[in-house]
């Protein structure tokens, strides 16, 4: 298993390389001269010339795409064309804001999604299940934007309850850009959690829980959630792909301070170095969480260890037949 | 009488969804004495494992429902019991062996979790206990106490059927039933399932139902066998009863349509036509449209068992009014 979540790992590498060669690209190919941009249409040919070293962004083509590989493989993501200072820093700061919308996104997700599906699955065919489904179906098809907008004219110009916007000075901030984010991913998972739970329930293990006397939420909660968990686990782990790209949206809309806005206004103003290094972080994320949700199946499910280890198992047989020689 | 520990009484379970409403079990009554087997023995669909689910209190509800009749076990209505006691009985008086081995455990817990589960329920052992009850239960369906931690796929069929009836067996309950226990194994393990259940009966001295359509099997361990035809037992009767001096016209068929070894050349009889539907049974006699015998009589009204002797009973109109 060790073996396993190292080689994963380190096959992240190469994905990382893989997209700065790719990002690099679109954004040296696209419109704009960042030096340009930065000192202004009058500045003098030398004045544009020293900052195009001092940024590192002279040379050809090849040379720079060279300078950005080497300085990702040191750790170093550049220097931001609008504020000179390393990206990575500035991306560190911001991480830790998204992190925290996010993380809070998609527990908010998990449980209310886990919750109705479940009470959705038990009570199929009823009102409630209609009630969850329903509301699963207008958070499915409802825009996150508009999702935004909609609570801030209720909560904030309306009712007065939420600020509108902002990041850091009060837990209430948080709030409104938390579920418009996570109501999404729960209406999503609600919807997987309900028919993996409808599924599972007929099962015919569920009716042996039942015959050993085990009392319904027990068999519910026990024998059924582990089980339904599967492709909810599947799905929880799309929804953070998601949600990487939601919080861009929502970051926007409640002018939060994290990756995503910050990401937006990189590309707003030409800041190629700091476009390239939140794609890079993104990327990195996405890969590891990834990663995280495999390793989460083989905990859910035993078969899936069995398939993880079996490469295992082969070294040691390998290993034992070169004793036999 | 006074040894009965179960008493099914004009049994009646239905199916009712919205486009047909499923007869499945139409009038089924059977007593079994204390250590005794019954042999429920029929065609696909014919409402045995219904029955079963019936006395188990586990029909699917909805579809399922419960029309009338009784379950006495140990002089106690079943089907009148609250939910709570019901839950004591199964799996600690009542346990059930299911048709698939493959499906009926659950892929994601450890067999001695599965095992351990019944016990906890069951009795006041600890944890501790309880597992090490899990590993004598393996020991004793000739499993090695060790593979408690492996989970189901680690297992072949026949082991899955073998945890099974370690599950079933785990509380020593008085009654249990099988639902054709070996219908999903090959030959070689039908047997040594057959010869651990019969071995493990004779031990805890357990009373058994036993359902199939296999009747080598019946004759191996039952003492007495009801045949069940859409819903109705039509014949029932002890174990010599049945195979020495069956009656009815489908028994008759049932048995005819064992392959015969010595005579190889033989075609295979068959019984013609199809189980009825359920949800549009004939009236009448059930089996008259395929009865050889159907007379007009048979086609109306509702046909009633008959007494062939004091153990045998069959429900034919051609033994109505004593001509036996």
């Amino acid at each position: 298993m060790l073996k396993y979540i190292i080689k994963r790992l380190l096959w992240i590498i190469p994905v990382l390389i893989g997209v700065t060669v790719i990002v690099f690209t679109i954004l040296y190919f696209s419109p704009g001269d960042p030096a340009y941009l930065a000192l202004g249409d009058n500045a003098t040919p030398e004045a544009v010339e020293a900052y195009r070293i001092e940024m590192g962004i002279n040379g050809t083509y090849w040379e720079r795409l060279g300078r950005t590989l080497m300085g990702l493989l040191q750790g170093d993501l550049g220097l931001s064309y609008r504020s000179r200072t390393p990206v990575l820093d500035e991306l560190i700061v911001r991480f830790k804001v998204t992190f925290n919308i996010s993380a809070w996104s998609i527990l908010l997700g998990i449980v209310l999604g886990i919750f109705f599906g479940i009470v959705s699955a038990l009570k199929q065919n009823t009102v409630w299940d209609s009630l969850a489904t329903g509301c699963a179906l207008f958070g499915i098809s409802m825009p996150m934007f508009w999702q935004g907008l909609m609570l801030i004219l209720v909560f904030s110009v309306w009712l007065g309850w939420l600020p509108a916007s902002g990041y850091g000075s009060s837990w209430k901030q948080m709030i409104m850009p938390v579920i418009a984010l996570g109501v999404n991913s729960s209406a999503t998972i609600m919807r997987t959690t309900r028919s993996s739970m409808l599924e599972v329930m007929r099962q015919d293990y569920i009716r042996t829980a039942k015959a050993k006397g085990q009392s319904y939420w027990v068999v519910v909660l026990r024998h059924a959630l582990k089980n339904a968990m599967i492709p909810i686990v599947t799905v929880i782990g799309l929804q953070l792909g998601v949600l990487l790209a939601g919080s861009i949206v929502t970051e926007v809309i409640f002018s939060v301070a994290g990756v995503g806005k910050y990401l937006v206004d990189s590309l707003n103003a030409r800041d190629y170095a700091a476009v390239q290094g939140c794609v890079l972080l993104i990327a990195f994320v996405s890969a590891v969480l990834n990663l995280i949700v495999d390793v989460i199946y083989t905990y859910i499910d035993p078969r899936m260890k069995t398939m993880y280890e079996s490469t295992k198992v082969f070294s040691l047989s390998k290993k034992g037949a070169k004793k036999d020689v | 009488m006074a040894e009965s520990i179960l008493e099914v009484r004009n049994l009646e379970i239905r199916y009712v969804t919205d486009e047909e409403t499923v007869c499945a079990v139409n009038d089924i009554s059977f007593s079994l004495e204390k250590g005794e087997s019954i042999g429920l023995v029929g065609e696909t669909g014919a409402g045995k494992t219904t029955t079963a689910l019936g006395i188990m209190g586990l029909v699917p509800d909805p579809p399922g429902e419960i029309v009338g009749g009784s379950v006495l076990f140990e002089g106690q209505n079943l089907l009148r019991m609250p939910e709570k006691n019901l839950r004591e009985i199964r799996g600690g008086k009542i346990s059930m062996i299911f048709q698939d081995p493959m499906t009926s455990l659950n892929p994601v817990m450890t067999v001695g979790e599965q095992i351990a589960e019944v016990v906890l329920l069951h009795s006041k052992m600890s944890k501790g206990e309880a597992r090490k009850k899990a590993m004598e239960m393996l020991e004793q369906v000739g499993i090695p106490g060790g593979r408690c931690d492996d989970y189901p796929h680690q297992f072949s069929g026949g082991m899955k059927q073998r945890v099974m009836i370690a599950i079933a067996l785990a509380c020593s309950p008085e009654l249990l039933i099988a639902d054709e226990p070996t219908t999903a194994l090959d030959v070689t393990i039908q047997a040594q399932v057959l010869e651990l259940m019969r071995n493990l009966k004779q031990e805890y001295g357990t009373s058994l139902i036993l359902i199939t359509h296999d009747l080598g099997v019946v004759a191996k361990i039952c003492d007495k066998v009801a045949v069940v035809y859409a819903g109705e037992i039509i014949e029932y009767g002890t174990l010599k009863d049945i195979y020495t001096d069956k009656r009815h016209p489908y028994t008759i068929g049932l048995f005819d349509s064992l392959p015969d070894i010595e005579n190889e050349s033989a075609e295979l009889k068959v019984i013609q036509g199809m189980v009825p539907d359920p949800s549009c049974l004939p009236e009448g006699c059930k089996f008259h449209p395929r009865c050889p015998y159907a007379e007009e009589g048979c086609k109306h009204g509702r046909m009633e068992p008959v007494s062939v002797s004091e153990t045998h009973m069959v429900r034919c109109g051609r033994f109505r009014g004593g001509e036996v």
